[in-house]
């Protein structure tokens, strides 16, 4: 959290909503600990990782759509799940990331 | 002020918080996906969650993990929160522990690029040193506090706990000499002083003398650093942050007196050799 709060501060003193990111469960080998943030603010912006930079995309859209509609959501990526194939955790690890908005 | 605000707030304090999210929740239970409180290490909570058999166990959870430093998913029958026996509710358990806070007595040369990779690697720093030309902010722009100030009196102001990291790197003996005692007077987590081999020998009987256990003189790291066998201020700084960090994560490696440098080796080698042919003649 410590490393992305800088940047948050800084888009929501804009006034833009933020989404937040968690990796919230990790099985085998994952490049990034539980806990690890990624916040997206409605401007497009990032900052943070979830990964090593292989689910961040589809991490994003599951932000920016959290920041449309207030909902959070919780995703599932590993190497039986078809999505994370075609985005490939190079890691071979299985993640769970907790998607929701910043309105806590 | 909301419950981001609040968490901010201890994160910026130093203070150790945990926080409590439902990241999953069958349909009947009276949660639902996002709810999230703050757990203090005492089991108070903050947050509108509803208290119950749910919270309780949930609070339970979270001061344990609390005590380990540890952030764990749990997962909890949906029964305790008016849900179906059996169902689960899936509650990330985040644990935010205070930053590692480094102190580095004297200001001089390998300080700067130390105070660098520190801060880099998300430590608190801290500079002492009764020399205002070493310890200013023009040498030391990322520290977060700088005491100009003698190690006795430094000691008098700085909280010193287990997630606390001392490195001395003042060659004077003036600087050196207290800012050791005062740190063995400690709970550190890590005590590193700088000096040659000898100079670490001499510490070590100077001390002996004054009244420290063995046990006690064994806890000061010298000299100080993992043998990288760099000779920059740059290289030895990370020498010093490399062997921080291994302490961190209970890693322990030969210290650099007892490694032989390759060239070391190879001289011992070629003497052994040198031995079994005059053996051989």
């Amino acid at each position: 959290m410590r490393d992305v709060l800088p940047t948050i501060e800084t888009w929501r003193e804009r006034g833009d909503d933020v989404a937040l990111a968690t990796v919230v469960k990790v099985y085998g080998s994952a490049p990034r600990p539980l806990g690890a943030k990624l916040a997206v603010s409605a401007r497009g912006e990032m900052v943070g990782s979830v990964s090593g930079g292989c689910v961040e995309g589809a991490v994003y859209d599951a932000a920016q759509e959290a920041i449309k509609t207030g909902e959070s959501k919780l995703l599932h990526f590993g190497i039986t799940d078809e999505l994370a194939f075609e985005v490939g955790l190079a890691c071979g690890g299985t993640i769970e990331v907790f998607v929701e908005p910043l309105r806590w | 002020m909301g419950l981001f605000d609040t968490l901010k707030g201890y994160l910026a304090e130093e203070r150790l918080i945990a926080t409590a999210t439902i990241v999953a929740v069958p349909e009947a239970a009276a949660a639902a996906v996002g709810d999230k409180f703050i757990v203090h290490p005492d089991g108070r909570v903050e947050g509108a969650f509803p208290d119950g058999a749910l919270r309780a166990a949930i609070v339970r959870d979270t001061v344990r993990a609390q005590r380990r430093e540890d952030s764990v998913r749990r997962t909890y029958d949906a029964a305790l929160a008016g849900g179906e026996p059996g169902e689960l509710i899936d509650v990330f358990i985040e644990v935010y522990a205070p930053s590692p806070h480094l102190i580095l007595f004297g200001g001089d040369h390998i300080a700067i690029p130390l105070t660098h990779y520190a801060k880099e690697l998300g430590f608190r720093v801290t500079i002492v040193d009764a020399r205002s030309r070493f310890a200013n902010r023009e040498r030391f722009p990322e520290a977060d506090e700088i005491i100009v100030a003698w190690p006795d009196k430094a000691f008098s102001q700085l909280h010193v706990d287990p997630s606390t990291y001392i490195a001395i790197l003042s060659h004077d003996p003036k600087l050196d000499e207290p800012a050791t005692r005062g740190a063995l007077g400690t709970d550190a987590r890590y005590i590193g002083a700088i000096g040659a081999r000898k100079t670490h020998i001499d510490r070590r009987a100077r001390l002996g003398r004054e009244g420290f256990t063995d046990e006690q003189i064994d806890r000061i790291h010298g000299p100080i650093g993992l043998d990288l066998g760099g000779k920059t201020p740059a290289e030895i700084a990370l020498s010093i942050i490399a062997e921080i960090v291994a302490t961190r994560y209970d890693r322990h490696f030969v210290p650099a007196p007892e490694a032989a440098a390759p060239s070391e080796a190879k001289r011992t080698l070629g003497a052994l050799e040198e031995a079994v042919e005059v053996a051989g003649d």
